[in-house]
């Protein structure tokens, strides 16, 4: 099978402080995967910088074999936090934006989005958009991209069930069978059915990364995984020489 | 749909499209909904649902016709062994759970025979259909 997502050794140091470390993962096509950890723990900072966005990272990352920054980026379709538009910005304003810099941005598929997920006409302004509001629509521009990588940073950080439970089938339903899914997030049962596989991400570190049905098959929960990781802790190399 | 997050979703699908086909909710020969459909209704990502399909197209229990979709079997013997199969999972569950307290196989045939009278008497009062939901 062929890797969408390889990255070897990936190390990243913001003023001398380790954000990630040697971290490798691979990820083959049509994947959905849950990127898990604490927070702080550098999910971000692994997804800005497999978007290509967080420049200096160390190692090899590779998107479909392509290794450079403007191919990745092209490739890759990352939830923008819109932080970049002020509040008075209105929404057919940012989506104009999008269907300009992005080539694969598809306005079709963002109205069906739009409209799926229904957070009302685009003449408002980003200031006006409740929390929820706010998601849903950054979540539209993010799917309406064809890409090959979708990484979504904590899409439901902070958001009403009955919204989730929309996004959640905004995802199954627009989600092309080939595409990868990164989903980062630290609270994990209400997402655990999208998932086929978990990688764990603790102190910089990638600890775990395993198949949903697999941890399943072994009559374990994903939560029961992840917390299982977090809290007895597998002890980390620096741990280890520690205790020698 | 709600599955439980300790057995493998793919398993608690098949199971429940087998029930769903031997409670006559859907029919033998008819056609499955569309796997992203599936999975729509199922809260799950169509990787679950295609391999959930994929065991029960093994099986003969679904049949798989290229660009048309997934059908059930017109066999009527797949149909019933899956219906043996069912019946013998609960009766399993069932009885290690009485097990489990220690009651006797003799008290447990005497309560379930209790069991079945009592529930006659009562089934005017209820609503035997089953709710189909694919």
């Amino acid at each position: 099978m062929e890797n969408t997502i390889e990255l070897k050794n990936v190390s990243y140091k913001r003023n001398q402080r380790v954000i990630l470390e040697n971290i490798n993962l691979a990820v083959q096509k049509g994947t959905t995967i849950g990127l898990l950890g604490e927070n702080g723990a550098g999910k971000t900072t692994l997804m800005r910088s497999i978007a290509g966005i967080a420049k200096g990272a160390r190692g090899t990352i590779k998107i479909k074999n392509e290794a450079g920054i403007v191919e990745r980026k092209a490739l890759v379709s990352y939830t923008d936090s819109l932080d970049g538009f002020s509040r008075g910005t209105k929404i057919a304003d940012i989506v104009e934006f999008y269907s300009l810099v992005y080539t694969d941005f598809s306005n079709d598929k963002y109205r069906e989005l739009s409209d799926f997920l229904d957070f009302g006409s685009d003449q408002q302004k980003l200031g006006e958009l409740s929390k929820g509001m706010k998601e849903k629509l950054v979540i539209s521009l993010t799917l309406a991209r064809r890409a090959s990588v979708y990484l979504l940073d904590e899409p439901f950080e902070g958001i009403d069930s009955m919204t989730r439970k929309k996004i959640v089938n905004s995802l199954i339903q627009w989600k092309s069978s080939e595409a990868v899914m990164v989903i980062s997030d630290h609270y994990i049962t209400e997402i655990a059915g999208l998932l086929d596989e978990v990688a764990i991400i603790k102190d910089d570190k990638l600890i775990a990364q395993e198949k949903a049905e697999k941890i399943r098959e072994q009559g374990k929960s994903i939560e029961d995984f992840y917390e299982g990781l977090y809290e007895k802790g597998v002890q980390t190399d620096d741990e280890l020489s520690k205790n020698e | 749909m709600k599955f439980t997050d300790d057995v493998p979703i793919y398993r608690q699908i098949e199971q429940y499209i087998a029930g769903e086909i031997i409670s006559g909710c859907i029919q033998p020969g008819q056609q499955l909904p569309s796997v992203r459909q599936l999975a729509l209704q199922f809260s799950v990502n169509t990787n679950t649902v295609q391999r959930a399909l994929r065991e029960m197209i093994i099986e003969n229990i679904l049949e798989s016709r290229r660009g048309r979709g997934n059908f059930v079997t017109t066999d009527q013997d797949i149909i019933e062994k899956q219906r043996q199969k069912l019946i013998y999972q609960s009766l399993v569950a069932m009885y290690s759970q009485l097990h489990a307290l220690n009651i006797s196989d003799a008290k447990i045939k005497e309560c379930l025979d209790d069991f079945l009278i009592k529930r006659r008497s009562e089934n005017g009062k209820h609503d035997r259909t089953k709710k189909c939901l694919l």
